[in-house]
């Protein structure tokens, strides 16, 4: 089992605001600076700890994560961190040129000496609005662009293409990947199409926020879709992505806890009518009642051994929640490098 | 030599025959003349798309016999000669890429542009013809579909390395019916290939989005 450590980036400041898009005259322009600075020394505290890999996402517009390029942030981690995989969990296709992502991509796998990972993904709802693409089309656009990044990187001879979405006369990538074929890919798994995507094109599936039991689900399609493509996944093929906390006993856990839940259909405050034209069918987009991993860490470890038999084999992990303090998050993040992560390797 | 010739003026199509082997040709539009070797029901659909700008002709060949592409393209280089014409650009679709790759090799100052859809393995193009592939002079466009499993795109790789001046082109979500999978991202690159040759590269689409 690979353990993640999800470095959100959040903004080093209380904004009570929750409007999205948050107005920019609400950040401070020096907390801008200290954000970055405290979530690198953040990224390089759980190398230290032993996280396999240390992983960062797209969001744009609003203070809960501040890395609208995830390739920037990550090519400052290549030139700190020596050992952990930096995982791009990930480049919004709908949002971007495919040809600029593989190429960014590529850089990143040269500056880091093969150590990237990368999830493509169509974003949470409200990312649809940044640069005003059509939500209806987020999930086609995305599967198209995942195909061209892939053919990009493997095709050894310049070439054009003809898509639905994209259209190139003129594709060459250089630098090559530094990883063989290419760096690990993963899309998301959240919806069923999307699995079949996954297992059609042999690439890894991503699930994130959903409950034990649809994941397994997800993971048990996969590799029925993956035999009809005539392969068969192991647990690396599968990520997880959800919150967790760790303290020293399961009471310290859920004192700090405190009851709260995260309710991803109303993280921001966007008018009623826009939410409901941009949401969709969205599995993952719902009430958390308490983190997935939470308690001690002999509690943790059983419940990353079910996640484990789910047939999970690399767990992305935020440690946010908004009853805990950042100093909790660090203490927790400590307790899972200490005390868990040594005994779930072999797994 | 026996020669025969049967003209159907209204439906725009012949049938004649040299050297024992028979043609038929279906002739669509006006304006650059562009042959067309291979699959019937694609050709078809790809002459319906060029008409509006070029002048089709879609040539079938019929009882070849045991003849090699090499040969039959010799025959062929007469057959286009007959029709009248001295210089045109030439389609291959799937095997008929064959013919129309031996044809650019044989008559290479009469090609215009040279345009390959979903060719096949090297290993089924004549010897002889991979071996000449250095006298082709003219521009040339290969398109595979992006769920061809046939191994076309490894011939498109090969034919860019060896060509003088080869562009490939993958086409999103086809198969190897390439024209009745896509047929709009088909017939536009063709099209604009067809008029601009290696330049199709750039973009003159206007950019603004609202004046």
């Amino acid at each position: 089992m690979n353990a993640s450590y999800f470095c959100s980036v959040p903004y080093a400041a209380e904004v009570k605001n929750r409007d999205w898009p948050t107005p920019p005259a609400l950040c401070d322009r020096a907390t801008s600076a200290k954000t970055m600075n405290r979530a690198i020394e953040q990224a390089l505290f759980a190398e230290e700890l032993g996280f396999d890999w240390v992983s960062v996402s797209e969001h744009h517009y609003s203070p809960r994560i501040l890395t609208p390029s995830p390739m920037i942030f990550a090519a400052g981690l290549t030139q700190r961190m020596k050992r952990a995989r930096i995982a791009l969990l990930g480049p919004l296709m709908p949002l971007s040129n495919p040809i600029r992502v593989a190429e960014e991509l590529a850089m990143l796998d040269a500056m880091s000496g093969g150590r990237i990972i990368v999830l493509f993904l169509r974003g949470t709802p409200n990312e649809i609005l940044t640069y005003r693409n059509n939500p209806d089309e987020s999930r086609e656009m995305t599967q198209e662009g995942v195909e061209l990044i892939l053919r990009a990187w493997t095709e050894p001879q310049p070439f054009g293409w003809e898509g639905r979405y994209f259209n190139f006369r003129t594709v060459s990538v250089w630098p090559r990947t530094v990883q063989e074929p290419h760096p690990k890919v993963f899309t998301s798994g959240n919806g069923p199409d999307s699995v079949q995507f996954a297992a059609r094109n042999r690439i890894g599936l991503a699930l994130s926020f959903l409950p034990l039991s649809a994941v397994k689900q997800r993971v048990e399609l996969y590799h029925e879709e993956a035999a009809k493509e005539g392969w068969q996944p192991t647990a690396d093929d599968v990520l997880y992505r959800f919150f967790a906390h760790v303290a020293e006993s399961d009471e310290q856990a859920a004192r700090n806890i405190g009851g709260a839940k995260v309710d991803l259909r109303t993280l921001f405050n966007i008018n009623q009518g826009v939410v409901d034209a941009v949401t969709g069918n969205r599995p993952e987009m719902r009430e958390i009642e308490s983190p997935f991993l939470c308690g001690g860490p002999a509690t943790v470890l059983d419940q990353i051994g079910e996640l484990r038999a789910a047939g999970v084999g690399n767990m992305d992990m935020s440690f946010v929640w908004p009853t805990v303090s950042y100093e909790q998050q660090l203490r927790s993040m400590e307790v899972m490098g200490r005390s868990v992560l040594p005994q779930i390797h072999n797994l | 030599m026996a020669q025969t010739r049967e003209h159907d003026e209204s439906a725009r199509s012949a049938t004649f025959e040299i050297d024992g082997v028979r043609f038929g040709v279906r002739e669509a539009g006006n304006g650059r003349p562009v042959v067309v070797f291979g699959d019937e029901a694609q050709a078809k659909a790809l002459a319906d798309g060029l008409a509006t700008h070029n002048r089709v002709l879609a040539m079938e060949v019929f009882e070849a016999g045991a003849l090699r592409a090499n040969q039959l393209a010799q025959i062929a280089a007469r057959a286009v000669t007959r029709i009248g014409l001295e210089r045109f650009s030439v389609i291959g679709i799937s095997s008929g890429s064959s013919l129309a790759l031996a044809l650019a090799t044989l008559a290479p100052n009469q090609i215009d542009k040279l345009i390959l859809l979903s060719p096949p393995r090297m290993a089924e193009f004549d010897a002889q013809i991979s071996a000449n592939l250095g006298q082709v002079t003219a521009p040339t466009l290969v398109m595979v579909g992006t769920r061809d499993r046939s191994g076309a795109a490894e011939t498109m790789r090969t034919l860019r390395e060896k060509l003088p001046a080869c562009q490939l082109l993958f086409v999103y979500g086809a198969g190897r019916a390439l024209i009745t999978d896509r047929p709009d991202a088909c017939l536009s690159p063709i099209n604009e290939f067809l008029e601009r040759g290696i330049e199709y590269v750039v973009c003159h689409e206007s950019q603004v989005i609202r004046r």
